[in-house]
């Protein structure tokens, strides 16, 4: 992992069009600015971490399946 | 939700995910396979054996769920406006009844048979949303 130490209102660039501002920094909780193409998608981990979660659970859900016919028709 | 009795999809030649399934990047290929009598078809994996994933059509929860994709993903898959695109959403059991999850809807190039899980950017939409009791 790239670690990088920034000031307020400093930026990082990601490739030629992700730009990341540090906006706001007080008492342990960083607000950041995103500035991406629009194709870009940008979430909080947690929503990837509870996306998988889900997926896990429904997983979980199914029980036992016959096997699956690989042979085709 | 009782899988006890399978039939296979009418097109067994497998799908393809490039980046697998989120939370399981392992998980690439697999046969989507459903019951005649079940709104629910199965996910399964062909490289990781068990990895089942339930999965319903979204309409079912909402008839107006009509997901935009953007350009990357288009790409990815391989698809335009005119493409064929199957839309799924994964199904989970909870205690409150069945529930879809619209926000990372798997999304199917029929044509090409590949596929994705894709986190849309509407936060509006549920990772958990109502299967409504009797289409289970």
């Amino acid at each position: 992992m790239l670690v990088l130490t920034r000031k307020l209102g400093e930026s990082v660039v990601i490739g030629n069009e992700i730009r990341v501002t540090v906006i706001e920094c007080s008492s342990g909780i960083v607000r950041l600015g995103f500035e991406a193409p629009p194709d870009v998608s940008i979430y909080r981990a947690e929503l990837h971490r509870e996306i998988a979660a889900v997926n896990e659970a429904a997983r979980s859900a199914v029980p036992c399946l016959p096997p699956v016919d690989r042979s085709g028709k | 939700m009782t899988l006890a009795a399978i039939a296979i999809d009418d097109d067994t030649s497998g799908l393809h995910f490039e980046e697998g399934i989120i939370g399981v990047p392992e998980a690439r290929h697999f046969q989507l396979l459903a019951r005649p009598d079940s709104p629910v078809r199965v996910l399964c994996s062909t490289d990781l054996p068990g990895f089942n994933l339930p999965v319903v059509d979204p309409t079912l929860v909402d008839p107006d769920y009509r997901p935009e994709f953007s350009q990357r993903v288009a790409d990815a898959l391989g698809f335009d406006e005119t493409s064929e695109l199957l839309i799924l959403a994964v199904a989970t059991i909870e205690a409150e009844g069945p529930m879809a999850n619209l926000r990372a809807p798997i999304v199917i190039n029929v044509a090409r048979r590949c596929g994705a899980q894709v986190i849309l950017d509407d936060r509006r939409l549920p990772l958990r949303a109502r299967l409504v009791a009797e289409t289970v």
